[in-house]
């Protein structure tokens, strides 16, 4: 069986005055798979997810998801429609608790009504009940069941990055964009998320699309490679074959330092 | 500490309990009109606050023009009353509705603005609401205002004496709290604490920002309608100068003050703010002095105001829902 392409980008540019962030750039990613976008600093990552996200609308080109074109979406519409992210920069909810934080992330799969809001029937009271449930086994998936009523703000740096992929996956995606997922965090936690995400992609099924900068952890966690550069994607493929992969290894010493010292520890 | 103490005793259902009977018998015991008077402005206060902080407090979109809200109310109230005989029990929703639109109006357009922007349009919409009420001499006869405004009738029983009216705003104030708590209790709640904290992250969630603005906004106006019409027939006259940005200024001091996105907070702020004037009358010109020195130490050493939203209850869905199985045992089996 061919598996399903989830989420498909077909030349999508996005020009912002004279600068063309994304030049004509196709990425594609099936049901259950790890796809890696990496490329030196600049270079259009995140940009790509801001429109994958729909935090912009690309200049031209066109965005599939499960086949069908979306276009012209707000970044809310698209969530109901199975696209869910984190940020680069952490951005929860600081002073609303852990669950509350993720019970907000499946608030869009729940319907209340004012009525329900204001009389709590019972039917309001069973799907609260459904809901929070369905919101600690995800607190669980990510290790967090115990600090339910922790703020937020509270949280050491890598667990608020375990709750803001908990409060994505609250929304019942199908594909999860991750920016810099590993950012800030140590080797221990580094070996945990390694294993959280390939759970994600491979039990949950979903398709999971990641920026990083950890090269170590991109040839390990990932199904396939894209890089990007000056906002074109310059080489596509296999782990192996990308790190092989001249032109790649042009981009990266023909970079910043940073960026070449990482590719260095390969 | 004392703030834990006082925090389980605030939630407990009890207290709330306790407090509405004190209030309930409060009339029998006060005998003085100029007391009843004081109290039922409080509450009118308490009303227009909580209201105010819906959009102010838990979606964090700063609104300057609240008593625009408040005087659409008390105006639609009024001329249903005084060109269409209405009784007053039937203008309640109408003023409220009405105004609730006007916010829909407001809000569509403008709530796409942020913080500094949003409050400088709707401090415009004040002022263009007031201007309106002076203006438009063959509806609201402008400055003389409109006088004579009925009194509510119950049965037979006229509201001449301000006991009844304690009683109504009471119920009214009442129905304004389990509203909000409702409101503050439940996802959508949530989702407006959300709006607040970061618009860009509720989005990514899912959150259909714009539209939990509007709702505030809506709700928010509809509840300063209803408090609006109460005024008009409580004073039983109505003139622009009653709504103006000043009184914007205080329903938004008595948030601030209280504390925001805090429902015990602004019931508080409003009640310090509402007897400050009557409390320092005694020094005459100099009360607003004090008034404003009270509010700049508040700022300086609480700014997050008497009780912040620091101290709302964690996941207050949750156990709200884990109190509820009790009840469904004793009642019939599932």
């Amino acid at each position: 069986m061919i598996p399903n392409k989830l989420v498909e980008m077909n030349n999508v540019t996005i020009q912002f005055g004279g600068l063309l962030a994304i030049d004509n750039v196709s990425i594609y990613a099936y049901e259950g798979e790890i796809l890696t976008i990496i490329g030196p600093n600049g270079a259009g990552k995140t940009t790509l997810f801001n429109i994958l996200s729909g935090v912009y609308q690309p200049t031209s080109g066109e965005i599939r998801l499960k086949g069908k074109l979306v276009k012209n979406l707000t970044p809310h519409a698209l969530v109901k429609k199975g696209i869910a992210r984190t940020f680069q920069n952490i951005r929860l909810f600081p002073m609303l608790t852990v669950l509350e934080n993720v019970m907000l992330g499946h608030h869009c799969r729940n319907k209340e009504g004012l009525l329900g809001v204001l009389f709590h029937g019972r039917k309001v009271n069973e799907q609260r009940l459904k809901s929070i449930n369905y919101c600690k086994q995800l607190l669980g998936v990510v290790g967090l069941e115990n600090l339910l009523e922790e703020l937020a703000s509270n949280l050491p740096y890598g667990k608020q990055r375990l709750l803001e992929i908990a409060r994505a996956l609250a929304t019942e995606c199908d594909v999860l964009l991750l920016d810099e997922p590993a950012a800030g965090m140590n080797t221990q936690e580094r070996i945990e998320l390694v294993k959280l995400i390939r759970r994600i992609s491979k039990e949950m099924n979903k398709s999971i699309i990641l920026i990083e900068h950890d090269l170590d952890l991109v040839m390990d966690i990932s199904d396939r490679i894209v890089v990007l550069d000056y906002g074109c994607k310059i080489a596509e493929g296999s782990p192996l074959a990308i790190q092989n992969d001249p032109k790649v290894i042009e981009a990266y010493i023909g970079s910043s330092d940073e960026e070449g010292d990482d590719y260095a520890v390969i | 500490m004392v703030i834990e103490v006082i925090k389980k005793v605030v939630i407990r259902p009890q207290t709330s309990l306790g407090l509405l009977v004190v209030l309930a018998i409060l009339p029998l015991v006060i005998k003085s009109d100029y007391l009843l008077h004081v109290l039922i402005t409080v509450g009118l206060y308490v009303v227009l606050s909580l209201s105010l902080n819906l959009v102010s407090g838990f979606t964090g979109q700063l609104s300057i023009g609240h008593a625009a809200f408040y005087g659409i109310g008390a105006y639609v109230t009024a001329l249903l009353m005084l060109r269409l005989n209405m009784p007053y029990w039937a203008t309640i929703p109408l003023a409220g509705i009405i105004t609730a639109l006007f916010g829909l109006i407001l809000g569509l357009p403008t709530l796409r603005l942020r913080g500094d922007y949003l409050a400088i349009v709707t401090l415009g919409f004040g002022e263009i609401v007031r201007l309106v009420f002076l203006n438009w001499d063959s509806l609201t006869r402008g400055p003389m205002g409109l006088p004579g405004i009925p009194s509510p009738q119950l049965g037979s029983l006229i509201f001449t004496s301000k006991i009844p009216f304690y009683f109504l705003i009471l119920m009214i104030l009442v129905i304004t709290v389990i509203f909000m708590v409702r409101i503050a209790e439940s996802e959508f709640g949530l989702s407006l604490i959300a709006v607040s904290h970061d618009e860009l992250a509720a989005e990514a969630v899912g959150i259909p920002t714009l539209r939990a603005k509007l709702l505030a906004f809506v709700f928010s106006a509809l509840f300063a309608g209803i408090a609006g019409g109460y005024y008009a027939t409580y004073i039983s006259f109505v003139s622009p100068d009653s709504f103006t940005f000043m009184d914007s200024v205080t329903i938004l001091s008595m948030v601030v003050l209280g504390g925001l996105a805090s429902i015990p907070g602004v019931v508080i702020g409003a009640i310090v703010l509402g007897l400050a004037p009557e409390v320092l009358r005694f020094m005459a010109d100099y009360r607003m002095l004090l008034y404003g020195a009270l509010m700049v130490i508040m700022m300086i050493y609480k700014p997050d105001g008497f009780w912040g939203a620091k101290h709302r209850v964690r996941n207050a869905i949750l156990k709200n829902l884990e109190k509820k199985p009790t009840r469904v045992k004793r009642g019939e089996p599932i």
